[in-house]
């Protein structure tokens, strides 16, 4: 347990990208974001205009209406599967590139528990550092909000943090990282094979592999079943994982006419893995997964190329 | 004394190329053992074969594991300085002391500091600010302060100056070594270890040649600075090697008597590097 948290803290000191990445991108938001706020507000449109905006909105529509939640997802999300990517090719590559590989191998850790931890590592320390980050940067985000507000001479609590329930958001946004992890376990196990296969370039490893296969199909059976596959293995999680029903919906319409805000939506109702969690197309990536997981590991223990 | 290591027909080719033909040999516990050939030997095949590291054919025992099966396990009581020192760049010296601490059992910190401390080397330097000379000392610190039952150094002081290599020599005899620990040590500058070593393994061409203790060495291989007019009696012994030094002839005999020896001129035990040399070209001849 000790040598696998060891392994884990590894990968952090040796890719900084992990939280670095994040953290740069939060950093653009937040500079772009003040200089809006307390430049172009305070000089052209001026603090009680945008309270007195923020007052028309009806407060059983402000939960939908703030939800920018699903924009960090979106913007952080970009950021996490790059880092990812990224990653996974250089991390059963690089240290036999550089011969430090035997300096691992010199020491009593199997080569199974290497490459779960770096699995690990792709799987959850990277999307738990973007979390954070992203949660850091949103709470940040609404303390310059706050600001605003006040100055406008408007109630923070009234018109920012009673509707935009950031547990619900950090609840959403962890839900997110998480559905999308187990989705992408074989593109994940996929890229770890093509790290510990490749001699030279995992890059092409990674890409050209499933491009080859694509064009083949096209070539020999005019048809594309790889790349449909392919395509929803990347976007499939978002129908299985996340669910808008027409009650809902109705709901949310009924509730905002009313102007009741005790039953208005929140954007955790949209939260509903069973259909993800019962669909042939998760458990078929796990296995595919594992093979490739198996595979990667079977390469970085048998091969000899020191 | 119990075996350690047992060798039985081992042999590895990468592809048609045949570098460790089917060897067989044994190393004990409490040993230091220099392994010595010229380049592209067998020597780095050998140690890669008992380490885990490359798969061979026939049957090879290290402490009782099949070392290729069970690397990891292995490893607890096993360390090893393959090559140059080779630490990955990125890391920082006290970053590789924690890890190491982590995952190694018999990793003592407090003795690799105190290795560390001799050193020039600060702990939130990274590797890749280091010169060669310090990577080396950085790994050899790492290495010598895990208690483990077998160390084995490919060309360990590479890259060293002589004062610390003569200091790092001394410390391992001094500090590490004891009769439970054994030591393989590959180099090309034998002179420097001789002093140190109680075995030693020729190999050439992928042959063990020679496996024997030093005291055995020095039973069976005596060197003769022969007088002129025993030039003659001396050949009809049958020297394994002969060169002229200053004008006499020098001549190495193995497995001949001292008594038949004795009359011959000046007689001495070889050096390392000469007994190498006349194996190696003894060979070739």
């Amino acid at each position: 347990m000790k040598s696998f948290a060891a392994l884990l803290k590894r990968e952090i000191w040796e890719h900084p990208a992990f939280y670095v990445a994040p953290l740069v991108v939060a950093t653009l938001i937040l500079v772009s974001g003040i200089y809006n706020a307390f430049y172009v507000v305070s000089k052209y449109i001026g603090y009680e205009r945008v309270v007195s905006v923020l007052n028309t909105i009806p407060e059983a529509a402000r939960p939908v209406m703030y939800s920018w939640w699903p924009l960090l997802v979106i913007v952080f999300n970009l950021v996490l599967v790059t880092v990812i990517v990224f990653y996974l090719m250089d991390c059963l590559y690089a240290d036999r590139k550089d011969r430090s590989i035997l300096f691992w191998k010199s020491l009593p850790v199997s080569d199974s528990t290497t490459v779960l931890a770096k699995l690990t590592t792709a799987l959850i320390t990277v999307p738990a550092i973007t979390f954070v980050v992203t949660i850091g940067a949103s709470m940040v985000l609404m303390v310059m909000l706050t600001l605003i507000i006040w100055f406008g001479g408007g109630s923070a609590w009234d018109l920012l943090w009673k509707p935009l329930s950031l547990f619900d958001g950090a609840l959403f946004i962890a839900y997110s990282f998480l559905v999308q992890s187990l989705w992408y376990v074989p593109l994940v196990g996929w890229a770890l094979l093509a790290s510990a296969w490749s001699r030279r370039s995992p890059f092409m490893w990674t890409f050209l592999p499933p491009i080859a296969v694509i064009i083949l199909e096209q070539m020999l059976f005019r048809t594309e079943r790889f790349a449909e596959l392919l395509g929803e293995r990347i976007v499939g999680v978002i129908p299985l994982a996340y669910q808008v029903n027409d009650e809902q919906f109705e709901a949310m319409r009924r509730s905002y006419e009313s102007g009741n805000v005790e039953n208005v939506a929140r954007i955790t109702d949209v939260i509903d893995p069973t259909p993800l969690l019962s669909s042939p197309q998760l458990w078929a990536g796990f296995l595919v997964g594992a093979l490739f997981i198996a595979a990667a590991i079977w390469l970085r223990r048998y091969r000899d190329e020191t | 004394m119990s075996v350690l290591i047992k060798a039985e027909n081992v042999a590895k080719s990468y592809g048609s190329t045949r570098a460790l033909l089917p060897s067989s040999f044994e190393i004990h516990e409490g040993r230091i053992l220099g392994l010595i050939g010229p380049n592209g030997a067998g020597k780095t095949t050998a140690l890669k074969a008992i380490l885990g590291l490359t798969p061979f054919k026939g049957h090879l025992e290290v402490l009782g594991l099949n070392p290729y099966r069970q690397r990891a396990e292995l490893m607890k009581q096993v360390c090893f300085i393959a090559d140059v020192a080779i630490l990955p760049r990125w890391i920082k010296v006290r970053q590789a002391l924690d890890f190491v601490e982590d995952v190694h059992p018999r990793f003592h910190r407090e003795r690799a500091l105190e290795f560390l401390s001799r050193t020039e080397i600060g702990l939130d330097k990274k590797v890749k600010e280091l010169s060669k000379g310090m990577v080396a000392q950085l790994h050899l610190a790492l290495v010598m302060a895990i208690d483990a039952r077998l160390l084995v150094l490919d060309e360990p002081t590479l890259g060293l100056d002589i004062l610390y290599r003569k200091s790092f020599y001394e410390s391992l005899l001094n500090d590490y070594f004891d009769q439970k620990r054994t030591i393989i040590i590959t180099t090309h500058q034998v002179e420097e270890i001789e002093n140190i070593l109680t075995d030693l393994m020729f190999i050439n061409h992928g042959m063990v040649v020679l496996n024997s203790s030093m005291d055995e060495v020095a039973e069976r291989f005596k060197e003769v600075m022969v007088t002129a007019d025993k030039v003659d009696a001396a050949k009809a012994l049958g020297p394994i090697y002969q060169r002229e030094v200053f004008g006499r002839q020098l001549m190495l005999f193995e497995g001949v008597a001292q008594e038949q020896l004795v009359g011959l001129g000046e007689l001495r035990t070889p050096n390392v590097a000469d007994l190498f040399v006349a194996k190696m070209k003894g060979r070739t001849a």
